[in-house]
């Protein structure tokens, strides 16, 4: 999440545990870049801001699939003064989905298939809350939770939950 | 960020190729996927496979799913079945788990046939087990089409077909059968005085109905098999436990699988109107090979008379038939030690 009070904003790094449903596991990396900032005219306070940024993810859902999804993204960050955070982001992309631990026949053999995922169009709109930390090893924690949906899916629509739970590091100043 | 995502996927790629177990066990549990054309088949076996015998379960509807059908033990398999032989999971075309390129457009009997060989001959060649077909009612039915389209091949050695009945609602037979299966439970339970008067009133109206051919006719034997003889037997409902377990703990796609039910209406249309147009009933002198059919006493879907029917009339098969007392159309449930040694019977050691 880039965003800090006072008027300066920063590209930042997250990285993050997402789990499909929370039990299915994976990881989920997101860069953002600083955009804008808003000022708030009330207290004459930058609190919001707009980033950009790409998102990349990989998750297990055992005995069904290996998923990977790449999805560039525009978020809107707004913080308060006690540095509690709240995100709203959407983001468009592919997920990659492999089938585990698949077969194909060949010549009357059957063998483990090479790496053959089918690709789907993917929106990811998310809520993120957090609060900034002060550490070395990061500037803020987040929770985050996204639904992915799937527009195009075998025949119908659908659409998996993620649950992340994270931390947030500060790469650069803009 | 190319560079990232390579080196993901293919860290994906091969994690999910430790998993691969096809080592003979008494308890097996394992998932798989086989790449049929243009779609993966999500295949799970489960129980004793070292019986060197893997019952692959074909399931009914048409429309219905396999992998949540077994992840909550629906047929309560775990603990008889599964026991003496592996049971194999799969779903079929255009349903549940399914994965890859789908087109219901393209669904038809042949491709569900197609289907159930290839997952048979892949299990039969990676366990070197035999391979028994275990359709329940339109998988019965599949069955029992599987062994008229691949006769004299060997992948499978042998078929059960529980609660399939070969007729159709446009089959005249069928509504004979019907007509004689009330018929007979009416004069079973007025012998034995159970809601004797409302069994009287039955067979009244099935005197007076010699025939069941208008929609009227079918709709009021119907009504009688609701309130008479559902009550007889148990019906099963997936508890709150089966569906968290689906949700949070099992390889079910439950968002896809939420939306299935448009889905499985369009399966469902289009394998019956096959169905109907191929007449099964007219041709069960077709089907060759080692068939069990079975029943419930009380199945109003496959009613035992039907069954008789199919018994006489399946002249080129080696038939053995069971009727189970007491029993619906989920006839493993309602007499699960009788079914079970009715499989057993058929199956061997």
């Amino acid at each position: 999440m880039t965003f800090v009070l006072g008027g300066y904003a920063q590209n930042q790094f997250s990285v993050g545990y997402a789990g499909s449903y929370f039990t299915r596991p994976g990881v989920h990396l997101n860069y953002q870049a600083h955009l804008r900032d808003f000022q708030s005219k009330k207290d004459n306070i930058t609190n919001k801001a707009l980033l950009g940024g790409v998102q990349l993810g990989l998750y297990h859902h055992p005995g069904m699939q290996w998923g990977s999804y790449l999805a560039p993204e525009i978020s809107f960050q707004k913080q308060n003064e006690k540095g509690f955070r709240i995100g709203y982001e959407l983001g468009i992309g592919a997920l990659f989905t492999q089938p585990s631990n698949l077969y194909s026949a060949n010549d009357g053999q059957y063998e483990k298939a090479g790496f053959q995922p089918d690709v789907n169009l993917v929106l990811t709109p998310a809520i993120s809350l957090g609060k900034e930390i002060k550490a070395n090893w990061a500037d803020a924690w987040y929770i985050k939770n996204r639904v992915m949906l799937i527009p195009f899916y075998a025949e119908q629509s659908t659409f998996r939950y993620f649950f992340e739970v994270g931390i947030t590091k500060s790469i650069s100043k803009s | 960020m190319k560079k990232f995502l390579v080196p993901m996927l293919l860290s994906g790629l091969l994690l999910s190729c430790s998993d691969n177990d096809f080592e003979p066990a008494n308890d097996t549990e394992s998932h798989f996927h086989l790449q049929v054309d243009e779609h993966t088949v999500p295949i799970l076996v489960r129980g004793n496979t070292a019986s060197g015998k893997i019952l692959l379960y074909v399931q009914g509807g048409p429309g219905y799913n396999s992998l949540d059908f077994a992840e909550i033990d629906y047929p309560e398999w775990k603990e008889t079945l599964e026991k003496e032989y592996a049971v194999a999971y799969y779903d079929q075309y255009g349903m549940g788990n399914r994965q890859g390129k789908i087109d219901l457009d393209r669904l038809n009997t042949e491709l569900m046939l197609n289907e159930m060989h290839e997952v048979a001959g892949f299990l039969k060649a990676k366990y070197k087990a035999e391979i028994i077909l275990l359709g329940h009612s339109f998988g019965g039915v599949l069955t029992m089409r599987y062994m008229m389209r691949y006769e004299g091949e060997e992948t499978v050695s042998k078929f059960i077909n529980m609660n399939g009945a070969a007729s159709t609602d446009d089959d005249t037979v069928r509504w004979r059968l019907r007509r004689d299966f009330l018929v007979n439970l009416a004069s079973l339970e007025i012998r034995k005085g159970r809601n004797a008067d409302e069994w009287k009133a039955c067979k009244t109206w099935l005197d007076e109905n010699p025939k069941l051919e208008s929609l009227e006719q079918k709709w009021a034997w119907n009504d009688y098999v609701n309130e008479l003889i559902e009550p007889l037997y148990d019906f099963k409902s997936p508890g709150a436990g089966d569906y968290v377990n689906v949700i949070f703990s099992s390889p079910y796609n439950v968002p896809t699988t939420l939306g299935n039910s448009k889905i499985s209406d369009r399966i469902q249309e289009a394998l019956i109107a096959e169905e109907k147009e191929f007449g099964l009933i007219s041709r069960l002198d077709e089907v060759k090979g080692d068939l069990l059919i079975l029943t419930g006493r009380l199945d109003d879907i496959c009613p035992p008379e039907e069954l008789e029917y199919m018994f006489t009339h399946l002249t080129n098969a080696r038939v053995d038939s069971v009727t189970l007392p007491m029993a619906g159309h989920d006839a493993y449930l309602d007499q699960k030690e009788k079914y079970t040694q009715a499989i057993v019977n058929f199956v061997g050691d």
